[in-house]
């Protein structure tokens, strides 16, 4: 609890003064850490506090958001009163009793980041930072770092709903630096989850330090892709990228109230291959873009998005609900409270289907294997989207062949949907940071390996 | 005095006591944002920020802290955490990390005048520049983003040396970001603009130039593999400046990652390419009098005909390093003293775009990097992979719009392969001014 009701329902009082047919507050208090160690020494130590609330009311259709600092009652409720009266015009409203959601959250977590000893946390960055350097006397640099973040939320609104929620991310991020032969080159690895730093203890560490210096190595004998359109397979876990680039967004009610998206008015329809099911699930126990409750205070759900290639269900926030006629999916996400809450997703991916990757491998005469994919973006305006492949192979006659780097997929989401032809038996889940209309926020992606009949690959022309 | 004040030399005093020295990096401000959608007020958001950045140098060693709530308890704690920090880091010499004295710094008119100007003025520039979107031409289906901003932000520096410098400027933004459909295509652009009075709004230009675009691309092809001649849109161009921008730092450059290292005095690019950093250009967004340890700003001039003249430098890597100081220290209160450029500023060149495009029998013109610098550009090798759109040009016509190629190479052998620069800056608003620029054929991706 951050604030007392009586306070917040003399806020929400207040927000409702002049007409507003619904109000809520946020309130958060986050602690956050980010340690790093660098030349195979701790480098750098911040720790800071986020602490406010952000306000928001509805006419209608219009949303007011205002922020405050001020977590008084009288801070509250002046913001409150100047939100209303930027706005309205109307009769005043009173909040409904406020009846506090139970907390009791399916996430486990351990040690406070601030209790937990801050040489255990550099123990295995440190650890990191050896067991690269062991694997290849070609490292010469590794960075390594953890970022730590604590939020408390309480989230009231004039409906009388009150929830609590504590999230704890943690995320460990290095890149490994080799030089070989005169070329350098650099690979990057993360490992994180919604929880404390403890898990870093069960992890292998060295697995994940050989797995980035051996890409970099790779990477630094690796010849350009090829450029032009072919089949090509991308791996499970983080591939799944591809999905929450090219369609994720496009389902967002974000998008979907303002027509801005291709898939509008597709509810029902077959958008996909029948080999695709594609799922947002926020209740993933200590799931990375898991919650208990998202930020307008609806519990979250799981939402099933395609089943069988028909579109079953938008990702919907309130105002989503309210523009679209959809119920809300418990997807109102959000940065900080610094943000107004937008539909956004949370753990995504294409659900298992039921063929075997050799299988997939065998069938492709000449295309690209993408091991691991990077960053990307899409506009959900278009569908258009596009990202990297930080690790990529030539398939040549059913046998995964030579490495190469620099290969880019650009595509348009409702046309790769069509082309995914093979879905495999193997799903697997990653960690990415998504950022939109709220801020960035820990959103999971995830897929067993597809087979895409025919994309484009950005290379370099030979 | 101040209550700020007050409560800096009650923690100047603990870090006295404590053997250290500490600096405050107070930063935030204000912002009206205003939306609207179908023709309707969308979104009205009023926010406010304020956070203090705590630097504590204990001899060769620093830590940070930073929060929210500057009341002086609260502040004694950040300090106390920031100290613990300090502790914590291991240092790479025994030198002592130097902090900036007090000095006059240069004044700078014309970036703080907030206006009186009715909220129901600033919701009609918000609702014109949807409105009049939809109405300019039939194929423009929705307008997904468009908004107006009203923005002060303020930036105050004390430290243990008596430094107490304060810097405050406002400015009016908004954004229009069409959705263009014909047949089975869709397309979408953005226009937007940045002034400092409200009266030099020109709401008109900004809708005629983001509808023209959106419009224009509608019915791009995909474009064949080869390469191409191109010519990088002065829009579009301050995205390489920024692939640029972190090899010039000269902690980057000790810390091994830049690509410039052992270069300086070097001719390594085109010597039509002269970049200056410019912390006094106001049509510019990094605009500054002093930098983020308070060190008066000053004009560095870092390529010149090709040549690298100058990294940029803080204090600390000042000294380190034995380089000139160019007060380039960038953070804030929630990061780590780091060093970025201020304003970067090209020079432009003489030609009209017709002459560019007509250099070559085809050129490409990229009117937009489709992906971000973090999927785009691979810092530690320079390499790039930028899908990308435009216009394709034969013997200086235009043929038609072109989309879902990809431009690959190296960020250093673009810069080398400048060819000419034109003769108009992009618009005010980006903190990189330059020109359209025509560079030597060069690998393009396409189907």
């Amino acid at each position: 609890m951050i604030v007392q009701p009586q306070i917040l329902t003399k806020a929400l009082d207040a927000a409702l003064s002049t007409g507003a047919d619904f109000a809520d507050i946020f309130l958060e208090d986050t602690y956050s850490s980010n340690l790093s160690l660098l030349n195979s020494q701790p480098d750098k130590a911040i720790v800071g506090q986020l602490y406010g609330a952000g306000i928001r009311l509805f006419f209608g259709h219009e949303i007011i958001y205002v922020t405050t600092n001020d977590l008084s009652e009288a801070g509250l409720v002046k913001a409150a009163l100047n939100a209303a009266q930027t706005r309205g015009v109307g009769a005043a409203k009173k909040t409904l009793p406020l009846m506090q959601v139970p907390f009791d959250s399916i996430h486990t977590y351990g040690e406070k980041p601030w209790e937990m000893n801050r040489d255990r946390k550099f123990r295995w960055l440190a650890s990191l930072d050896q067991h690269s350097r062991a694997r290849s006397s070609a490292v010469t640099q590794v960075e390594a770092g953890l970022n730590e973040k604590y939020q408390r939320v309480q989230i009231a609104n004039s409906k009388g709903v009150m929830s609590y929620d504590e999230r704890a991310y943690t995320r460990l991020r290095f890149e490994t630096f080799v030089e070989t032969n005169g070329v350098k080159e650099s690979a990057y690895e993360d490992e994180g989850h919604m929880g404390t730093s403890e898990i870093y203890d069960q992890i292998n560490l060295k697995d994940l330090a050989d797995t980035s210096v051996d890409r970099a190595l790779l990477l630094a004998k690796a010849d350009y892709a090829p450029a032009g359109e072919m089949p090509v397979i991308i791996d499970n876990a983080f591939g799944g990228v591809i999905f929450h680039e090219a369609c994720g967004h496009g389902l967002e009610t974000t998008s979907v109230a303002k027509e801005a998206s291709v898939f509008c008015g597709k509810l029902g329809q077959k958008i996909a291959h029948e080999s695709v099911t594609a799922i947002d699930d926020g209740t993933i126990a200590n799931g990375w873009g898991s919650l208990m409750v998202d930020d307008e205070g609806n519990a979250t759900k799981k939402t099933t998005l395609i089943e069988n290639g028909v579109l079953k269900s938008y990702i919907v926030d309130e105002m989503g609900a309210r523009q679209t006629g959809y119920e809300a999916t418990g997807s109102g996400r959000r940065q900080s409270y610094k943000y107004a809450p937008a539909s956004r997703m949370r753990n995504t991916y294409i659900a298992a289907g039921k063929d075997k990757f050799e299988d997939m491998v065998r069938d492709v005469d000449y295309g690209l294997y993408t091991k691991k994919l990077g960053g990307g973006s899409v506009n959900p305006g278009t569908g258009d989207y596009n990202f990297q492949a930080v690790e990529a192979y030539i398939i040549r006659n059913g046998r995964i062949e030579e490495p190469v780097k620099g290969a880019c997929l650009i595509g348009r989401g409702i046309d790769t949907l069509g082309k995914i032809t093979k879905v495999s038996d193997d799903l697997k889940l990653a960690r990415g940071m998504c950022g939109s209309v709220s801020g960035s926020i820990p959103a999971a992606v995830g897929q067993p390996q597809i087979l895409v009949s025919s994309l484009m690959v950005g290379g370099r022309a030979k | 005095m101040d209550t700020i004040k007050a409560n800096f030399q009650k923690i100047s005093e603990q870090a006295r006591q404590d053997h250290a020295k500490v600096e405050m990096l107070i930063a935030g401000g204000e912002t009206i944002s205003i939306g609207f959608s179908k023709k309707k007020l969308e979104s009205f958001e009023s926010t406010q920020s304020q956070v203090a950045g705590l630097r504590v140098i204990a001899g060769a060693k620093q830590g940070y802290a930073y929060t929210e709530n500057l009341s002086e308890e609260s502040l004694l704690r950040t300090y106390r955490e920031a100290l613990n920090n300090a502790q914590t880091v291991r240092a790479a010499n025994n030198t002592e990390v130097p902090m900036v004295k007090p000095q006059p710094v240069q004044a700078m008119d014309g970036l703080f005048k907030p206006q009186e100007v009715p909220m129901e003025q600033k919701i009609a520039v918000a609702r014109d520049l949807e409105e009049k979107c939809l109405s300019k031409d039939a194929r423009i289906q929705s307008v997904p983003y468009s908004g107006f901003s009203d923005s002060l932000s303020f930036k105050r520096i004390l430290n243990s040396e008596g430094l107490d410098q304060e810097f405050k400027q406002n400015y009016y933004s908004g954004y229009v970001y069409p959705l263009a459909k014909e047949g089975d295509s869709t397309k979408t652009s953005g226009e937007g603009f940045f002034v400092r009075s409200f009266g030099d709004i020109k709401v008109d230009e900004v809708v005629d130039e983001g509808v023209r675009k959106a419009l224009a691309n509608l019915g791009a092809q995909k474009l064949s593999t080869g390469k191409y001649a191109v010519v990088i849109d002065r829009s579009q161009f301050p995205m390489i400046l920024q692939m640029l921008s972190s090899y010039l730092s000269a902690k980057t450059v000790h810390q091994g990652k830049s690509l410039l290292e052992g270069k300086l005095g070097q001719k390594i690019v085109s010597e039509k390419f002269q970049l200056v950093d410019n912390p006094f250009e106001i049509t510019g967004s990094a605009v500054r009098p002093f930098d983020d340890e308070g060190a008066p700003s000053q004009k560095t001039v870092l390529f010149e005909n090709g040549v690298l003249k100058n990294f940029l430098t803080n204090l600390e890597y000042a000294q380190k390093m034995k380089l000139p100081h160019t007060a380039s220290a960038s953070r804030s209160p929630a990061s780590e003293l780091d060093i970025s450029p201020s304003n970067l500023v090209m020079a432009k060149g003489s030609a009209d775009f017709s002459e560019l495009v007509r250099r070559y029998d085809k050129v490409l013109h990229i009117t937009e990097f489709e992906a971000g610098l973090h999927s785009s550009f691979k810092s530690s090798t320079g390499d790039i992979s930028m899908p990308s759109s435009g216009f394709l040009y034969e013997n200086g016509k235009c043929v038609g719009p072109v989309e879902q190629f990809v431009v690959a190479g190296n960020v250093l052998e673009l810069l080398q392969n400048i060819e000419e620069l034109g003769n108009e800056y992009n618009k005010p608003g980006s903190s990189k001014i330059c020109p359209d620029v025509l560079v030597k054929p060069m690998s393009v991706a396409g189907a």
